[in-house]
């Protein structure tokens, strides 16, 4: 909390940090999905976009395209919030995650720093985050930022997180955001 | 910016008029075609008040290209004296003047020079409102 100001109240450790990076994910449909012997997981994914400009919404703190995702991606998924065994949370800066957590409905609109103070987002906790570091401790190489948290969705609900397991990984949400909140994709992983 | 949107946001930027919705009152810089909260056709237009009070703002050190002349500078959340909300860049501040709740107004500045289209864009700042000159 003593690194420069980026933007105030905004410091440089606590934005995440452009880098190269690469991920990949396999879709495979139902036919092929038996003939397969690496693990497998069900992938489920709904988008919502708002207004450009996060002070023509509204409100700014809350990214209602991120409710909105969450809210479609459970529904077509047919889990409920509970069922939620960990987090993907798209922390592009420290502000962005709290927002991003709210918004989602899993915590109450400015608690979200409680939940984390408590140690309910750790590894061990009610509701683990960002296990694999997320955007600012693994990096955010953009476009590949979305595919990275979908791939170590996968790796958490198919028991091969290592150390960042998480017990009861039945499902694990990621959000991924646009801008500002213009634009946010929700993907459910589910072990199969 | 380019040629075509910066004239279209001319009236806006330069003298603060737009377009207010006749059902909801939301504000619309430029005029749509449908209202952006209610859906509503009917709009008037308006002209903003050009002072106000600053709500929030932060100090950018690490800008776009464009604007790097200036870092660091000041961007604020100013609500103005009708309750419209409008972002700008502050200019004219001291360090100690900026706090939020400051009154504010809108002065027309050079806002920036654009690199690949040579457009020298003017618009709207705000600074603190006349703070010697105060009227006897």
């Amino acid at each position: 909390m003593s690194s420069p100001f980026i933007a105030e109240p905004l410091r440089r450790l606590e934005v995440s940090g452009i880098g190269d990076g690469a991920a990949a994910v396999i879709l495979v449909g139902e036919r092929l999905a038996g003939k397969l012997k690496s693990p497998l997981s069900q992938l489920q994914v709904a988008s919502a976009t708002d207004r450009l400009n996060p002070f023509d919404r509204e409100s700014p703190l809350r990214f209602q395209s991120v409710g909105l995702a969450v809210s479609l991606v459970l529904r077509d998924a047919r889990l409920s919030r509970n069922e939620i065994g960990f987090i993907e949370l798209y922390d592009a800066t420290s502000i962005m995650a709290a927002l991003c957590l709210e918004s989602s409905g899993f915590a109450d609109p400015g608690k979200s720093g409680e939940l984390a103070a408590r140690g309910e987002l750790d590894l061990g906790g009610s509701l683990p985050c960002n296990t694999f570091g997320g955007l600012k401790a693994r990096g955010h190489p953009l476009g590949a930022t979305a595919l990275y948290q979908i791939a170590e969705a996968h790796l958490q609900v198919t028991d091969q997180a290592g150390r960042n397991q998480v017990d009861s990984a039945g499902a694990g949400l990621a959000i991924a955001i646009g801008g500002v909140g213009a634009t946010a994709f929700a993907s459910i992983v589910k072990r199969v | 910016m380019r040629v075509p949107s910066y004239w279209r946001n001319m009236p806006f930027i330069y003298r603060l008029s737009g377009w207010r919705c006749e059902h909801c009152g939301a504000f619309h810089p430029v005029k749509p075609l449908l209202c952006r909260r209610c859906r509503s056709r009917r709009f008037s237009a308006v002209e903003l008040p050009r002072t106000g009070r600053l709500r929030a703002y932060t100090i950018l050190r690490s800008p776009p290209k464009e604007f790097k002349d200036l870092a660091p500078y000041a961007i604020g959340l100013i609500e103005l004296d009708d309750g419209t909300r409008v972002l700008g860049q502050l200019t004219d501040f001291r360090s100690e003047e900026l706090r939020n709740g400051v009154r504010v107004e809108a002065v027309f500045r050079r806002i920036r020079v654009n690199g690949e289209e040579g457009l020298i864009e003017y618009g709207y700042k705000f600074r603190p409102v006349a703070r010697e000159a105060s009227p006897p």
